[in-house]
């Protein structure tokens, strides 16, 4: 699998908060999915990555050519993010041409395109100041400058978090068109803590709690590795000490199962299903806070 | 240059970039009707004033403490020097307007007066003005950007003009005293300028608390 | 092509498998390109990674054959292979025939009489 980022022991301690990442490894032309809770760690590693932070230990690597310095690539990286990204009393028309000062790949048909396409400037004016747009069309205002350029990879911080149901639809289908231009060449990794709007584009996952990643691997195979299960109350017991994670109830049980212990289910009547992204998602999560609970 | 205007916004163009010098012109044209040159210094103290409300428009809130630098420029590479550049070019335009007009007053209204004190005099008295413009109005700014919000914009502005009108009246008596204490905040006033602001930028890229034992 | 979301079969799988059908019956012959796999998910709005995998999974099948840098293109389909697909499509065919038949009323050589006008009909097709 060749990588688009490559992350070697990257550790970032701060108010509490430790980040730490052994090996870790984006791949290449496709689209990866960084999940996790509200402070896990998705922000402080995508900082890191975008070049925002520098205040970490280890090393991140981009592209086949392994630069290590973020200030190179960070002509070819498309970061987008909420916190302060353009001065508010910036007018949207500005930020065009803020963009063409900091780029010079920056094409500003593209924006204004993209500006009508996203819907930010279909009731707004080009005159309209970035602070009295709404959280949505500010997002869609910071994905516009992004992919108004020339990028190899890549870098959102909660895209859909702000957006509305059918803008996040539209968001997957920009992905998909991205990918698709690149031909292989260009990735894009973004972060959620709600898997199920992005699930139909997601390729990769990264599931991170408290710092560190739990689980990572292509979505088809962790759809190997994690089966969902479902089964008669009088098997409870038993199931319970097999499943990896366990719900019951008076009508029966259903939890995720290892692959490696489904033989352990013989014998008892079960249904077996191929859980969604969100689901396996949320399993891992939960096991790693038991594990966390019972150290 | 180019990039400075871009971040101008068009009321900052409009009213501190335009009309104010305009009104300042307008107000010094007077004395072409016999108006004493230390006068003109209430006149000219606008300038100041206008400076400082105006750069709420552009640079609201740029030196506070934990008022991070955009993250638009932060992720590119010429994000930090192009705010650095569009401040000092800012301060550069102060600069020159307060040349061009104190220049202009100089020329027209007081051209009467050349002759009575000397030529050098009057070349004392409006350098002196120009550096006491330039260096009241980056003080202004500089304390200004500290905080967020015009409120602190017009007491520090109103203070401001006080301040020079008022120096307006030593004017003719004590210029060089007024050139060299001005000049001496000029200098020093500038320095902090560029060193905060790289010093914001820099502490941009790390988190507060951020433990670098680790 | 038709992708069921929630049919409990996995959306690699139903893609590979009407790819396959095509394959089989001539509409997508030997040589042809695969549309690319970004532009399949692109289309079919779903990730990637499942395009890929209904394409590995008809390498695997050697129905296709991957090129480096270029896609997946459709192999020499194997005479032989083929012609049992159909050979057992053609007995899958005649038994629901058949048992369609009796639910009618038909006896044999009604059924047979039915055959052969058929046949009739369509050799004059051709």
């Amino acid at each position: 699998m060749d990588a688009a980022i490559e992350i070697t022991q990257l550790q970032k301690k701060f108010k509490g908060f430790e980040l730490s990442v052994q090996k870790l490894s984006v791949p290449k032309g496709f689209a990866t999915a960084l999940i996790g809770e509200n402070g896990a760690g998705k922000t402080t590693l995508l900082n890191i990555l975008a070049g925002i932070r520098l205040d970490y230990k280890g090393e991140v690597n981009y592209f086949d050519e392994k630069e290590n310095d973020v200030e190179k690539v960070k002509g070819q990286l498309g970061y987008t993010g909420s916190g302060l990204f353009f001065l508010p009393q910036w007018t949207i028309r500005q930020v065009g041409e803020v963009g063409q000062l900091l780029y010079d790949d920056f094409d500003v048909e593209r924006f204004e395109k993209y500006c009508s396409e996203l819907g930010v400037t279909a009731r707004e004016k080009k005159s309209k100041q970035v602070g009295d747009l709404s959280d949505g069309n500010r997002m869609k205002l910071v994905i516009a400058t992004a992919f108004s350029r020339d990028t190899r990879c890549l870098l959102m911080d909660e895209p859909a978090s702000p957006l509305d149901p059918l803008m996040r639809d539209d968001l997957c289908n920009l992905i998909r068109t991205y990918l698709e231009e690149g031909d292989g060449e260009k990735s894009v990794l973004f972060s959620t803590h709600n898997i199920s709007d992005m699930e139909s584009v997601t390729d990769y996952a990264i599931i991170m709690a408290e710092g560190e990643v739990v689980e990572q691997g292509f979505v088809e195979d962790l759809k190997n590795k994690y089966i969902l299960v479902k089964g008669n109350p009088q098997d409870s017991e038993q199931a319970k000490q097999i499943l990896y994670t366990f719900n019951s109830s008076s009508y029966g049980f259903e939890g995720i199962c290892l692959a490696g212990n489904l033989d352990r289910l013989a014998g008892m009547d079960v249904s077996m299903e191929i859980p969604s992204l969100h689901q396996i998602s949320v399993a891992v999560m939960k096991h790693y806070a038991t594990l966390q609970n019972t150290r | 240059m180019k990039k400075y205007m871009i971040f101008t916004p068009v009321v900052y163009r409009v009213v501190v970039m335009s009309l104010c010098p305009i009104a300042v012109f307008a107000f010094l044209a007077l004395q072409l009707w016999g108006m004493p040159g230390n006068l003109a210094m209430y006149a000219m103290a606008i300038l100041p004033l206008s400076e400082i409300i105006g750069d709420w428009l552009i640079f609201d809130g740029l030196y506070k403490r934990g008022e991070k630098i955009p993250r638009f420029l932060m992720a590119s590479t010429k994000g930090t020097t192009l705010i650095k550049q569009v401040v000092r070019v800012g301060r550069l335009r102060t600069l020159l307007y307060d040349l061009v007009f104190v220049g202009l007053a100089a020329v027209l209204g007081t051209w009467k007066f050349w002759g009575e004190r000397g030529f050098l005099y009057q070349v004392l008295v409006h350098v002196t003005m120009i550096i006491v413009l330039f260096s009241t109005a980056q003080l202004g700014v500089l304390i200004t950007r500290f905080f967020q919000g015009y409120l602190w914009n017009i007491v520090v502005a109103t203070s401001i003009q006080w301040l020079v009108s008022f120096m307006g009246y030593w004017l003719s008596e004590y210029a060089i005293w007024l050139l060299i204490v001005f000049g001496i905040v000029s200098i020093l006033s500038l320095l902090i300028h560029e060193w905060i602001i790289q010093k914001r930028i820099t502490e941009g890229f790390f988190d507060e608390g951020y433990e670098t034992g680790v | 092509m038709k992708i069921l979301q929630n049919s409990g079969v996995p959306i690699y799988q139903q893609i590979a498998e009407q790819m396959k059908t095509d394959i089989l019956n001539g509409k997508m012959v030997q040589g042809e390109y695969l549309p690319s796999i970004r532009s399949l998910a692109k289309d079919l709005k779903i990730s990637v990674i499942t395009t890929m995998k209904a394409y590995e999974e008809l390498e695997a099948q050697g129905l296709v054959s991957a090129v480096q840098g270029k896609g997946f293109y459709v192999n020499a389909q194997d005479a032989e292979m083929l012609k049992e697909q159909h050979m057992r499509k053609v007995e899958e065919a005649l038994t629901e025939a058949i048992t369609a038949a009796k639910i009618a009323g038909l006896n044999e050589e009604e059924l047979m009489s039915t055959l052969k006008t058929l046949l009739v009909l369509s050799q004059e097709d051709e």
